[in-house]
């Protein structure tokens, strides 16, 4: 990342301290100053055309990416991973990217409202909206406790203290503070508890697994720390032989994540505890695992009783299989079984979660590739059952103020559960949501918070790593920072109860002498290394995991075989709700670049959707868009099906993050950890009788038997290659660079980041569902999901399909009047003002990379001022496609020339590389036979798109492996 | 200054045989006006060929000239390589190479026709005002003996004849 | 005697066609308000996509090309009867064309002036359709002449220019003649369109070299141009386009389509101007056998297209497209198509459907069809199943599209109805040539027979 640290510099961070200085000067009523004071000498790191960095953390999910944010004349233009942050290394996944619509969207709260008699609401000055909470805190507080509730998402850092202190000060009880997770992975803390005493969360280390399976943990998508996890795998990836990492997907649906699996373990619905519970047994059979963990050696009697069979046939596999599986993790140690995630989290959860641990255990991953003692276990989210507790108070009228930080729980919890009418019986609901969403819908005080961007604030996702936000640009709107809110309501309270300054930045301060300490090694002044830190994004310092002792008692009460599941009536089928990192939890308003992306599995995007298999759709007569009506015992749902082979044909899978699946959720929980369960519900499906024009990015979904994307094995670790050494011309000269790409399929789990990040950095327009339905999406950069080599035949390939820059470019000869052409450096350029619309481009380029703007795009404001101003946002009429991002590659060049000096390899990154959680694309200079990139592309696996065709393209593509099963 | 006679026939083969028969008679110089080019009238004048062919042929070259200039001379003014093909690709310009050809050649063509067509006086009227475009054809004699001539074309059958 | 038959015979069928005006009654007007209505519907479409974006029709990516591309070729073919029977035939001294390629050629002159809208029609930014000319500029900047449309560009714009010449060149005698005739605007008329012509043997001669040289520059030409045109397609990579076989295939397929068009216009033409007796039967007769062997080589190269592709893998793109053509969504079109252009035609083989007006009307106006839908399934099938399965996807027609397409006809026959007011839709003087050598050869034979 050039410039990031004369991005931060002295000066700046004394600007932005002097803002919260100035607030703090100015705190406590009358209100403070939420602008950043306009300067009459602007500071000299503030030059137009220059891009400045600093350093903050994403928010999106517990997970706490760290985050480069770019500015540009004051204003934030695109986030990217911090790589010196330990958890996301330099990556952000699509919904991180995305994170920045939220800053600019239209429709984003200006300032506070409170809702008037007639049901509107109406702007009303910071000070009286204080006032007026912090009397109806007072009066609430003389009724006794428990009348005064937070709803908030998991806040490890400041504001979830200063929330704690407020509450405290309230007179209020520990429960009355609960922490809105709905995708936790509540069954493993409560699993961990039960094992190991302590309730954590693992972290793991996938880079050491030579195997992982995942039991329905969607890792590569939301489970736990989905940038990390892939980054760990990918390490493993992209080698031939026994030193890959392999995975291994069980679950009855081939989510994202299974595509870049190895092996598919179709058990069915809810049947990954009896397989799990089959392996474990496997495992402690005798002669199987020769050095088995001494602490498991106690189960063995019990899991010996176990019946496998009647295991194995719950769990709707062969007694094969989990021999297979229970000789593969033995042969490849250190391994690491993952889960449950999501879609596996059913009433049996924690057992599922505890065996898997007991499996890890057992096979030595503990302390190897699952590691604990890092989780800082700073605000664990509520329990679901804590959540809906709350909600009966609400419904029962015993709670007069609810206030709602960041959490939506009208939009992420199951219809059946009532939220919205629990919550229209509280007097008073304050939410601080800075976007409109269902539960701001019935709140009666409206108090935005800022963005993430534009806000102080620090979250701890683990030990070691303390990640600093900071406030990167000016406030657009007249909002203020929720904990510096609930400072000054405290202020504003009656003798309050524990006394707290007034300022946030005060607080901030504060704690930072303590979260510090690790790496103050002992300084004096705090000041300075916080400093440091908030330049580097975070605190981060070294945390060694810790021991754990295994209860064998505790183990042993997970080992009883589930309760059989009813047979299923006839018409029913499985329901599989399952995540996905487009739709996420379905909190709060989707980005509008999510909507508009497609989704990994089905190319579907702008909405929900139902997923029957082939088998299953042919006896019901369905075909992709056809409206089905599914029905469960909690309500009904009409979503439009999508005929998907990765799917058992007894399960009709639904994607979360919408109120479909939320009408058809039962809201069940698994009684041991109080978690929601997903799974575990099943559903009547009848064809509505209507279709709907589906909008998917696939034409075919298969390669027709043309094998496009290429595979190796060890046992054919190269790809065959045409010999196209014959030349009918001379290749133009590239004199200085020849700009290059390298993509691993072995690597790319298809998560669609490099799309969202082309978007954000390219001003990519979104064009809408219509368009979508018409194929007129406007990415420059798309996943090509292929599901199998020829139709009916299922193996996944991702080929992510940009402009592959060719040096015999089809596009270029056809234009008539030179509005493409290959630049000395090796690119395909666009000339947009040259280009008059023939369109012939497009026809001509093999790759159909090229999109045409169909009409104009407008920018609503303020999302104009997301607009990257090194790029040009195109006019109706004209093509456009992928650039190589060539304004970095001029930026870089610039920085190379000032400092007279050669580009070093890496030092240009396309947006697209830069924000691959898996590293999976590598981009440099094909003329310097050193780069990364030239050594990639000449090695064994590389191939171009449509070789034979003789285009020869910029961008190599490095085969996916696929080994056979030992 | 010569008489000029005119004789209207209403059959080619006629107007044919009284041509004929004028320039045995040595009756000067001997002009036909006619609705359509009757091979017979034409053989009878016994004229020279037409020269517009050297014209259009000169036109043609020049377009051939100008066809192969302006697609080099561009492509090499702004040399940008399109699709790894040579900057001066011979084969995708042939096509001008040709159409200009052609649209020179043609437009020379009609320049030469209408101007040789209009010089010696191919724009005055005819002789006596008339206009032979219908039915009839007219045999004009520019002689100094016009009684001679007269006699002739009477005796080639002409329908009417007359001094103009 | 045969002076005097002779001159008569000129005389009628100078009258006859200079009556043509006076003959075009209400019907005539009510033909010429549809046409213009047409025109205006698919001007206001077109005014639609000017404003708004190509957004507004149906295309999308991978089909981004559809209906407006169709019709530019589909015109372009249209207007190659003209050249091909004025100039091919009369190099090879086929007497059967004189009475029909004055109609011919106006067709083709209509016909260039419609097809060369789309191309402008179709860019995304029609107002710099001016770029693709070679103009001088202060950029320096040129079209690339090494992209089909730029030749496109060339050949459109000379095939226009040279028929245009053409056409008047040959109208010239003939506008002299009329000019004696008629009165008012149209003897001013006339008088321009004459170019001074008087009709001297001197000028016969000039003007005969200038024919027989502008039939050999036409002659390559007609050819050129739609070569050029399939060279839009055939010099692209895109299955079902990439085809070395384009070139002929099309000018075959041009020169159905528009001969089949000569004889829809002619047939009601010669009846309503009372022309019969100079169009005759045996026109129809040898136009209608001209049809049957051109469809001949269009049946031909839709099954060498199909059959080559057959002998690579089934993996092949090629072979994918080309099956899909007749077996995908785009089938039935396929079929139609095939029906109307190789099956239709096969009949005119048969002397009593050749000779049967209504017949051979019905065959020729299922050709035009038929001619369309060839053009559309090239342009669309191909685009829509190219190489990367993952980015196929359908494309069928808005009603913008269609607007314009309709309205281009409405362009067409507005042009062509207003010009039978003034040109004469039959070349005079080289009938009366005709007549005379037809008399001549006859008064020869009498005499022998004497």
């Amino acid at each position: 990342m050039p410039g990031d640290h004369e991005g931060v510099s002295r000066r700046t961070f004394l600007r932005i301290a002097a803002t919260a200085g100035a607030a703090g000067a100015a705190c406590s009523p009358p209100a403070l100053p939420q602008k950043l004071i306009p300067f009459l000498v602007p500071p000299d790191e503030i030059i137009p055309g220059r891009p400045l960095f600093y350093r903050t953390v994403c928010r999106e999910c517990p997970a706490g990416c760290g985050v480069t944010a770019r500015t540009r004349e004051g204003r934030a233009v695109k986030l990217e991973g911090n790589p010196e942050d330990p958890i996301g290394g330099g990556s952000l996944c699509a919904r991180g990217q995305a994170s920045i619509q939220a800053l600019y969207a239209p429709d984003r709260l200006d300032g506070p409202r409170r809702r008037g008699a007639d049901g509107k609401l109406a702007p009303i000055p910071w000070d009286d909206a204080e006032e007026a909470l912090a009397a109806a805190l007072t009066a609430a507080r003389e009724k006794g406790p428990g009348r005064i509730r937070l709803l908030t998402r998991s806040e490890p850092g400041s504001a979830g203290a200063v929330q704690k202190a407020l509450l405290r000060g309230l007179g209020g009880r520990e429960g009355d503070r609960v922490v809105f997770e709905p995708f936790d992975a509540a069954p493993l803390r409560a699993a961990e508890k039960a094992l190991f005493g302590v309730a954590q969360l693992p972290v793991h280390d996938l880079a050491q697994a030579r195997t992982v399976v995942a039991f329905g943990a969607d890792f590569l998508e939301t489970w736990l720390s989905p940038v990390e996890l892939t980054r760990q795998l990918s390490q493993g990836r992209g080698r031939v032989g026994a030193e890959r990492t392999r995975l291994l997907w069980v679950g009855p649906r081939m989510s994202a994540t299974g595509m870049s699996a190895d092996r598919w373990i179709r058990v069915r619905a809810g049947g990954e505890l009896p397989l799990a519970l089959a392996l474990l047994r496997w495992l402690v059979e005798p002669g199987h695992l020769p050095d088995l963990a001494p602490a498991v050696r106690p189960l063995s009697p019990r899991l010996a009783a176990l019946d496998p069979t009647a295991l194995v046939r719950r769990a709707g596999v062969r007694l094969e299989d989990v021999d297979a599986l229970g000789r593969e993790l033995v042969a490849r140690r250190p391994s690491a079984l993952l889960g449950p995630g999501v879609a596996s989290q059913g009433p049996e959860a924690t057992q599922l979660a505890a065996v898997l641990l007991l499996a890890n255990v057992a096979l030595g991953n503990v302390g190897r590739t699952v590691l604990h003692g890092l989780d800082p276990m700073e605000d664990p989210p509520s329990s679901f059952a804590d959540v809906k507790a709350l909600l009966d108070d609400c419904a029962a009228g015993k709670v007069d103020v609810l206030l709602v930080h960041h959490a939506d729980p009208a939009g992420a919890l199951p219809a059946a559960l009532g939220a919205g009418g629990a919550l229209a019986k509280v007097p008073l609901v304050v939410t601080f949501a800075s976007l409109p969403d269902a539960t701001g819908a019935q709140a009666h005080l409206h108090l935005p918070d800022h963005h993430t961007l534009e806000a102080f604030g620090e979250v701890s996702p683990r030990r070691g790593i303390v990640a600093l936000g900071q406030p990167v640009m000016t406030p657009l709107a007249d909002t203020r920072a929720a904990a510096q809110v609930l400072l000054e309501l405290a202020g504003r309270l009656p003798q309050p109860a524990t006394p707290l300054p007034g300022d946030l930045w005060e607080f901030f301060q504060a704690r930072a002498e303590v979260f510090l300490k690790p790496v103050a090694a002992g300084a004096t002044d705090v000041r300075p290394v916080l400093r440091t830190a908030q330049e580097r994004g975070g605190a981060y310092y070294e945390a060694a995991p810790g021991p754990v002792a295994l209860d064998a008692s505790a183990a042993a009460r997970f080992l009883a075989p589930p309760p059989e599941a009813p047979p299923p009536r006839t018409g029913e089928l499985d329901l599989l709700f399952f995540p996905t990192t487009l739709r996420g939890d379905g909190q709060g308003p989707r980005p509008t670049w999510l909507d508009e992306v497609s989704d990994t599995v089905t190319t579907v995007s702008w909405t929900a959707w139902a997923e029957l298999s082939t088998a299953t759709a042919a006896r019901l007569g369905v075909v992709a868009g056809d409206v089905l009506a599914v029905a469960t015992r909690a309500g009904r749902a009409e979503l439009p099906a999508y005929v998907y082979p990765g799917l058992r044909d007894d399960v009709i899978a639904v994607p979360l993050g919408g109120p479909e699946a939320l009408a058809l959720l039962p809201g069940d929980t698994d009684p041991a950890s109080g978690a929601l369960a997903f799974a575990g519900a099943r559903a009547t499906v009848a064809k509505a009788g209507r279709r709907i024009d589906l909008p998917v990015l696939e034409g075919s979904p298969y390669q027709e038997g043309r094998s496009i994307v290429k595979n190796v094995s060890a046992a054919a670790p190269a790809v065959k290659r045409p010999d196209l050494s014959a030349r009918m011309y001379p290749e133009p000269p590239h004199p200085v660079h020849r700009w290059a790409m390298a993509i691993d399929l072995d690597k790319c789990t298809g998560c669609n980041a490099c799309v969202v990040a082309c978007y954000a950095e390219n001003n990519v327009p979104v064009m809408g569902r219509e368009a979508a339905v018409m194929g007129r999406q406007m990415g420059w950069i798309r996943i090509e999901r292929y599901l199998g080599p020829e139709r009916g035949k299922l193996r996944p390939d991702f080929l992510p399909m940009l402009c592959q820059h060719c040096t015999n470019a089809p596009c270029e000869p056809v234009c008539p009047v030179y509005a493409t052409y290959h630049t000395p450096e090796g690119l395909n350029a666009q000339v947009y003002n040259r280009c008059v619309g023939t369109r012939y481009c497009s026809n001509n380029c093999p790759y159909k990379v090229r999109t045409f703007n169909w009409r104009d795009t407008k920018f609503v404001r303020p999302l104009d001022l997301q607009l990257n101003p090194d790029v040009t946002v195109r006019s109706k009429g004209v093509m456009e496609k992928c650039t190589f991002c060539v304004q970095r590659i001029r930026y870089a060049e610039g920085v190379a020339k000032d400092e007279n000096r050669p580009v070093a390899d890496g030092e240009v990154t396309p947006a697209c590389a830069q924000t691959c959680p898996a590293k999976a694309i590598v981009f440099g200079d094909a003329n310097d036979p050193a780069s990364r990139v030239s050594r990639l592309a000449a090695g064994p696996r590389g191939f171009n798109a449509l070789e034979e065709i003789n285009t020869r393209p910029a961008i190599t593509y490095l085969a996916r492996v696929r080994e056979e099963d030992p | 200054m010569p008489a000029r006679v005119l004789g209207t026939f209403g059959d080619p083969g006629g107007a044919a045989r009284a041509i004929l028969a004028l320039r045995e008679a040595g009756c000067g110089e001997v002009r036909a006006a006619m609705p359509a080019p009757f091979p017979e009238v034409v053989a009878a004048l016994g004229k020279e060929r037409s020269h517009l062919g050297a014209i259009t042929w000169t036109g043609a070259l020049a377009g051939l000239a100008c066809g192969i200039a302006l697609p080099v001379t561009a492509s090499l003014a702004w040399p940008l390589f399109v699709g790894g093909k040579p900057i001066v690709a011979i084969p995708a310009f042939v096509v001008v190479f040709f159409e200009l050809t052609v649209l020179i050649g043609s437009l020379t063509n009609l320049a030469g026709s209408l101007a040789l067509g209009w010089s010696r006086g191919g724009l005055a009227p005819l002789p006596g005002g008339r206009e032979f475009h219908g039915d009839r054809i007219g045999v004009f004699a520019f002689t100094d003996d016009p009684a001679r001539a007269e006699e002739v074309l009477r005796a080639g059958g002409a329908e009417e004849v007359q001094r103009v | 005697m045969s002076t005097t038959s002779t001159s008569a015979a000129f005389a009628q069928l100078q009258d006859a066609v200079a009556a043509v005006p006076r003959r075009l009654g209400r019907g005539y007007w009510v033909l010429v308000g549809l046409a213009a209505s047409l025109l205006l519907w698919g001007a206001w479409c077109y005014s639609i996509i000017v404003r708004n974006g190509l957004g507004v029709t149906r295309l999308n990516r991978p089909v981004m090309w559809g209906n407006l591309i169709t019709d530019f070729v589909f015109w372009v073919g249209i207007a190659h009867s003209g050249t091909l029977i004025s100039a091919v035939l009369f190099l090879f001294r086929a007497r059967f064309r004189t009475a029909v390629y004055r109609v011919a050629e106006m067709m083709t002159v209509f016909g260039v002036m419609t097809a060369g809208l789309f191309p402008v029609f179709h860019l995304g930014r029609p107002w710099f359709a001016y770029w693709l000319f070679p103009y001088p500029n202060q950029r320096h900047l040129w079209p690339n002449f090494r992209s089909p449309l730029a030749w496109d560009v060339f050949a459109v714009s000379t095939y226009f220019i040279v028929s245009t010449v053409f056409l008047f060149v040959g109208i010239g005698p003939d506008a002299a003649a009329l000019r004696d005739v008629a009165t008012g605007w149209r003897r001013r008329a006339y008088g321009l369109l004459s170019l001074g012509w008087h009709g001297t043997d001197a000028q016969w001669r000039h003007y005969t070299r200038a024919y027989l040289f502008f039939a050999a520059f036409a002659t390559p030409l007609v050819v050129s141009v739609h070569s050029v045109v399939s060279w839009d397609f055939a010099v692209s990579l895109t299955p079902g386009w990439h085809s070395t076989l384009f070139p002929p295939y099309f000018v075959a397929g041009a020169i159905l389509s528009g001969v089949a068009m000569v004889i829809t216009i002619l047939i009601p033409l010669r009846k309503v101007l009372r022309l019969t007796d100079i169009i005759t039967p045996h026109h129809l007769d040898m136009l209608a056998r001209l049809v049957l062997f051109v469809s001949l080589i269009v049946t031909y190269s839709y099954s060498v297209e199909i059959g080559l592709s057959l002998r690579s893998p089934p993996s092949d793109p090629e072979r994918s497209t080309l099956l899909y053509r007749a077996t995908g969504a785009y089938a039935p079109l396929f079929w139609l198509m095939v029906t109307c252009n190789c099956v239709g035609p096969m009949l005119l083989a048969v002397r009593k459907v050749r000779t049967s007006i209504p017949a051979l009307l019905a065959i020729c106006l299922a050709v035009n069809v038929g001619m369309w839908l060839e053009r559309f399934n090239i342009v669309v099938t191909s685009l829509s199943h190219d190489r990367l399965p993952f980015s196929w996807r359908l494309y069928f027609p808005g009603w913008i599209e269609w607007g314009m397409t309709f309205g281009s006809f409405g362009w067409f026959f507005f042009w062509f109805l207003m010009s039978l007011k003034l040109l004469p839709v039959v070349s005079i003087a080289e009938m009366k040539e005709d007549l005379a050598h037809a008399r001549h050869v006859g008064a020869g034979e009498a005499a022998h027979a004497g």
